[in-house]
């Protein structure tokens, strides 16, 4: 059974994280959906085909997710062929050990479609399935929190993950390997709705994007930030756009053209007038900082749930009171929100207010928050908490989906302290 | 972008109609491909009748025993059989889960203890007023004459309400409202 490859597969709701364990040059990134140019087209380019396409106006896209959950099984297992195929990872399923990640407080009949999916359909030789904060503990997460004294261990026994991801934002407080399930937290917030919301909102002052998702998106990622003084920043995008340190000029992908978006330097725009071409260009003021904000705010588009950093010290607040300090100073950021620029400072300056001051509050974010969890899977494969949990396909055979639920389940004492 | 609302044509937007038209707004800001909110969605969610011989082991209890023999065609036919993702919290019975449970409903994040802000339903920045009869925030005549243009002009005539711009009696941080652009 050692001999088996294991294929590390952290199965997130806008990229597939895939590859061997202990070969990170094997690990792909993948979009996890299909996609085609209007809605009934017949050419589908699947998963990473579409970074083969010139022209990202108005595509339809299929996801196999809906709000966090996978409800679309037929998108999926397109998207995994894709995934398993010689263009990909070359994998051979029946003599394979899959370690694939679920979204937190997974639904037993989905999973049951998990099950079924993995060792009926796929035949895979054996499978764990586990949530993805749960790997990233498996990585060496003291390096994240620079210190004078190294830390003997790689890994605290108390660290809080603060997942931001595309369908919503989980806070997972771990207790040596072991989430505290009775205080993990979820806000309804990630980057998806951050990128309808700003389509929604450049459509209504500007130009209609609505059909435009590809492109907002990477206008979001181009232009967005998390301001560090949220007020302070409404009055500076009040002044002279021409003297404002926030306005930018975002000039449009022209598809026709084949060129990129990007933002274009506000000195030189005003003399370049006699361009042939007219970009069109949109301006970016407030929107740069009131998208990502809704993280912080959602009450800010009359979402009733308070924002990351009173989340994350409700979740604190439901583990034993011995720990507290601990999970404070151990605070890991991941997932595709954890990119914008002043996302770590401003949890920090936040946490700093809210927490209760004999605590430290250490916030550390590895370079790539959005592969830490298959780097954490990597390590955790073949480890004996990884033997523990696996399932075979012959136990499955067996025993069918309870052996799963038994051993992929996280056991654990109410508030994460022994008795 | 036009979105459309509930409303008797001139009337004031109610309550509850406001509500649920904000959750309608939160709910788009999930869909896949939002574009435009389909015209039977707004008079509430569409539910795709289920065709009850279809619906086998994923329906009920889970199986806790061996699974049967199938094809994998007849495996993957009852997989793909598509199911939102309210049916199928519906169906495992989440809401069951005794109450020391943890669940994807105990899960959810608590309220801000912090009132929200307001901002301007138009340009984005905070703002002092709301509409009467719509509660859309706005910051400014100009922005009160923008929402007036591009929301109501089907319905009522922008004259007519042009002077009716309330300010809020309390200071704009402390008062419990919203958003973006949308209804109280
Ligand atoms: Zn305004
Ligand atoms: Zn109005």
């Amino acid at each position: 059974m050692a001999d088996n490859p294991i294929l590390v597969m952290d199965n997130g709701a806008s990229t597939i994280k895939a590859g061997y364990a202990k070969q990170p040059e094997t690990l792909h990134v993948i979009p996890n959906c299909k996609v085609t140019r209007g809605k009934g087209e017949k050419t589908t380019f699947t998963g990473d085909q579409l970074h083969k396409l010139s022209d990202y106006a108005g595509l339809y896209y299929r996801l196999p997710f809906e709000k966090g959950y996978l409800t679309n099984w037929e998108v999926q297992k397109s998207l995994w062929d894709r995934t398993f195929s010689r263009d990909i990872l070359n994998v051979n399923p029946t003599s394979t050990s899959l370690l694939i990640t679920e979204p937190c407080f997974n639904f037993p009949n989905i999973q049951h479609c998990y099950d079924e999916m993995i060792f009926e359909a796929y035949e895979f030789y054996a499978c764990c399935r586990v949530i993805a904060p749960y790997l990233c503990g498996y990585n060496n997460v003291s390096s994240l929190f620079p210190s004078q004294t190294p830390s003997v261990n790689e890994r605290p026994d108390c660290i809080l993950v603060v997942d931001s991801g595309y369908s919503f934002t989980h806070i997972v407080p771990i207790v040596v390997g072991r989430p505290v399930l009775t205080a993990v937290r979820r806000i309804n917030i990630g980057g998806k709705l951050l990128t309808n919301h700003l389509k929604e909102i450049v459509s209504f002052r500007h130009w209609d994007m609505m059909d435009q998702t590809y492109v907002v998106n990477e206008i979001k990622e181009t232009c967005c930030y998390v301001s560090k003084d949220f007020l302070g920043d409404l009055d500076t995008g009040r002044r002279n756009p021409k003297e404002n340190p926030i306005v930018q000029e975002y000039v449009l992908p022209d598809f026709s053209r084949n060129s990129k978006g990007y933002v274009r330097d506000k000195k030189r725009s005003s003399r370049s007038t006699n361009d042939i071409y007219e970009d069109q260009v949109l301006r970016m003021n407030n929107e740069r900082f009131t998208i990502p904000e809704l993280l912080f705010h959602p009450s800010n588009i009359g979402m009733n749930q308070a924002g990351i950093p009173e989340t994350i010290v409700e979740s604190v607040s439901l583990t034993h009171s011995d720990l507290h300090g601990l999970f404070y100073s151990n605070i890991v950021l991941v997932g595709g929100n954890a990119s914008f620029p002043g996302y770590k400072e401003r949890i920090e300056q936040d946490l700093r207010v809210l927490a209760p001051s004999e605590y430290e509050v250490r916030v550390g974010m590895p370079e790539n928050p959005i592969t830490y969890t298959w780097h954490g899977g990597s390590n955790y494969a073949g480890s004996p908490d990884h033997r523990n949990k696996l399932v075979t396909r012959a136990e499955y055979m067996e025993h069918g989906s309870n052996i799963c639920l038994q051993r992929f389940g996280m056991s654990e004492d109410v508030d994460g302290m022994q008795e | 972008m036009s979105r459309k609302i509930d409303r008797r044509p001139g009337g004031i937007i109610d309550e509850d109609t406001r509500r649920q038209s904000l959750k309608r707004r939160l709910d788009g800001l999930e869909r896949d491909n939002y574009q435009e909110v389909p015209e039977l969605e707004l008079l509430g969610t569409v539910i795709k009748p289920r065709r009850t011989s279809e619906v086998g082991d994923r329906d009920g209890a889970i199986a806790n025993k061996k699974p049967r023999l199938r094809s994998k065609k007849e495996i993957l036919r009852q997989l793909y059989i598509k199911k939102s993702l309210k049916t199928l919290i519906d169906e495992s019975r989440v809401e069951l889960a005794s109450e020391d449970m943890p669940t994807y409903l105990t899960a959810a994040a608590s309220p801000s203890k912090f009132p929200p802000k307001k901002f301007c339903s138009v340009c984005g920045f905070l703002s002092k007023y709301n509409c009467k009869q719509c509660g859309a925030k706005y910051c400014s005549l100009a922005c009160k004459a923008t929402h007036t243009d591009m929301r109501n002009t089907p319905v009522v005539e922008m004259e007519e309400y042009r002077d009716e711009a309330e300010e809020d009696d309390v200071e704009p941080e402390l008062v419990a409202g919203l958003i973006g652009f949308g209804f109280v």
